[in-house]
């Protein structure tokens, strides 16, 4: 498939997705915010055109966690989000994350002997704390340094943290270091219907779990994996094929695989 | 009778209002000549009612005891005259009115429901918009009778909603509509049911925002103050409701998701090379309508711009622009799915972020 291709398939793909999110009875009932912000985004992302267009999911939706006693005793949640933009046939951003928030009452928690090093200590104790933050990303952020252009990322920079703030409180704690934005490491490309998918299917949430069974939703999810997944194991598979025929040849300088995977030519 | 005509039945006991019909059906001849205005005694049309005319809309008095007709008089009032009515006429809309000022009629007629009468009229408001309203609504509730045995595709098109909404609209149709045995087929299985579509139309979709938005519903959801929206009406009519109903409504409606097309345009329209566009139609709107700052939709509580939806003040029940944040849930308001929460404005001293 050649890359214009490519990216008009992406781009319906995600058109498909915000509709989905917009007519999910699971989505409505979870959060109204949520179908209302797809909407909004589906209808600017349908009249762009294929050559160029921008995705960015901001606000951040924002997905309660339930049943759990860990995160739901003091009201915990999941907040996702990203931006992709395509400019001139060119993927030029891609990226999507997910903060895991969780709310404390530290009084309380201390009985259960749940209390994280942070809340112990008055001068860093909050009434919400990013406790995680994924970071998946394609392209090089440092280029003096060998990274891979598909990449996980644990913590970085927290563009949510406005977001999260206004949705619950300025009382916020974010003690995974914003400015540290290495070690990446090599990671499929997901997207985030394949970043939903894989979140809800772990967590409980107030998206009823048979949002997951639709056959629409089921389909959208192939099609993501089709689409940003395959290209990735590919190169990973001609990496060995490679490596087996060029294996013994004195000429030939094997490379890693990580080596490979950072390379530019390497696009996802 | 033919397509275009169009029989109302108004029952009354007091045969003073008589000539009031006729003043009603002259003014309404003057949109369509084959409207006739049939005005009965209650006793009188008890009569004939079995007789089963092609009846298009009923309008009934409240109080129908007072007088008499040939020595007999109606013992009942105007709701139980409905029931008699909804018997013999199952699919032929009934409104209510009662003589009683404005300020009154909803006391009035407070114990009549929404599922008992169709509408509730004054009678000043027959006087003064009855030919418009009464003409248009029986008109549309026709429109229904015609359309049910089609199937639900096309009552839905009845609306014309925008494309994406239609499954939507679907499946919140009540589900005496979606069975087996009402589609496709017109029986006595389907008696009743164009109301229960036309009810579902005046009582939900027109009435609760989530489809169909209101002035500052529509200003709102575009970024906008109403007075930025109202400069800027024309532009928004390719996405004014104009199916069913919408001739009589008293405050205009817009497909939130055709509003949202339109400002897509315009930013299209107006893009250059290159530059990049929010993704957030609300911020698109700045764009494409070379918004100024005091165009844009300001939250009642913080101030901020960009609110996310519509919220009522606890203190007088003025709606207002809000963010989610600056709102909390209504527990009295009835959630229904597909269609937006009315949010109670927090008080504008109180930390929103609290």
């Amino acid at each position: 498939m050649s890359e214009q291709k490519y990216l008009a398939e992406f781009r319906k793909l995600f058109i498909d997705f915000l509709k989905h999110m917009h007519t999910s009875k699971e989505v409505y009932t979870a959060n109204k915010a949520i179908p209302n912000y797809a909407i909004s985004l589906y209808s600017t992302l349908k009249g762009a055109d294929d050559d160029s267009w921008y995705l960015r999911i901001d606000p951040p939706w924002i997905v309660p966690i339930t049943e759990d006693d860990y995160f739901e005793r003091y009201g915990s949640y999941l907040v996702i989000g990203g931006e992709i933009q395509v400019e001139e046939r060119k993927l030029r951003k891609y990226n999507f994350y997910v903060s895991m928030v969780r709310n404390s009452n530290s009084s309380e928690e201390s009985k259960h002997g749940y209390l994280s090093c942070c809340e112990k200590d008055a001068r860093t104790r909050a009434k919400s704390r990013i406790v995680r933050r994924f970071h998946f990303d394609t392209g090089k952020g440092i280029p003096e340094i060998l990274e891979p252009r598909s990449h996980i990322q644990f913590g970085g920079i927290c563009h949510e943290e406005q977001a999260i703030r206004e949705y619950e409180g300025v009382d916020l704690h974010y003690c995974l270091d914003n400015k540290i934005r290495i070690p990446r490491f090599p990671y499929p490309p997901i997207d985030i219907v394949i970043l939903l998918d894989i979140l809800l299917r772990q967590f409980k949430t107030s998206i009823d779990r048979s949002f997951l069974e639709k056959p629409e939703w089921l389909k959208l999810v192939r099609r993501s994996e089709d689409l940003r997944l395959q290209r990735y194991y590919s190169r990973i598979n001609e990496y060995y094929q490679g490596k087996k025929t060029n294996e013994g040849k004195k000429r030939v300088k094997l490379k890693t695989l990580f080596e490979t995977l950072c390379e530019n030519e390497c696009i996802f | 009778m033919k397509n275009d005509s169009l029989l109302i039945v108004w029952i009354d006991d007091d045969l003073d209002h008589s000539p009031d019909a006729d003043i009603l059906q002259e003014k309404m001849m003057k949109f369509n000549e084959n409207v006739k205005v049939g005005f009965y005694h209650p006793e009188a049309f008890r009569r004939k009612i079995e007789e089963k005319e092609d009846i298009d809309l009923f309008l009934v008095d409240d109080k129908l005891n007072r007088h008499r007709f040939e020595g007999e008089r109606y013992r009942g009032k105007g709701i139980s005259y409905i029931g008699l009515v909804r018997e013999n006429y199952p699919d032929v809309p009934v409104y209510i009115f009662s003589a009683e000022p404005e300020s009154k009629i909803y006391a009035d007629l407070a114990y009549i429901s929404e599922r008992e009468a169709d509408s509730k009229l004054t009678y000043d408001a027959i006087q003064d918009r009855g030919h418009v309203i009464l003409y248009y609504d029986a008109l549309d509730y026709k429109r229904i009778r015609n359309t049910i045995s089609e199937g639900l595709d096309k009552l839905i098109d009845l609306l014309s909603p925008p494309n994406i909404e239609k499954e939507k609209i679907r499946d919140l149709l009540p589900d005496i509509l979606k069975t087996s045995e009402f589609q496709g087929v017109r029986t006595e299985a389907v008696a009743g049911r164009s109301l229960d579509f036309a009810t579902w139309v005046r009582k939900a979709l027109m009435k609760k925002p989530g489809f169909l938005y209101d002035l500052l519903y529509s200003a709102t959801a575009i970024g906008m103050t109403k007075e930025a929206f109202k400069q800027r009406i024309e532009k928004f009519e390719p996405a004014l409701y104009t199916g069913i109903f919408s001739k009589t409504l008293v405050d205009r409606l817009w497909w939130k998701t055709s509003l949202f097309d339109i400002v897509v345009e315009k930013a299209k329209e107006k893009k250059e090379n290159k530059e990049k566009l929010p993704s957030d139609i609300r911020k698109l709107s700045v764009y494409a309508f070379d918004l100024k700052e005091n165009d844009i939709a300001e939250c009642a509580v913080c101030k901020g711009k960009f609110p996310d939806t519509v919220g009522i003040r606890p203190q007088d029940g003025k709606k207002e622009p809000v963010h989610y944040r600056c709102s909390d849930e209504n527990p009295e308001y009835t959630k229904m799915l597909f269609f937006d929460d009315l949010r109670i404005i927090k008080s504008e001293g109180a930390d929103a972020n609290e």
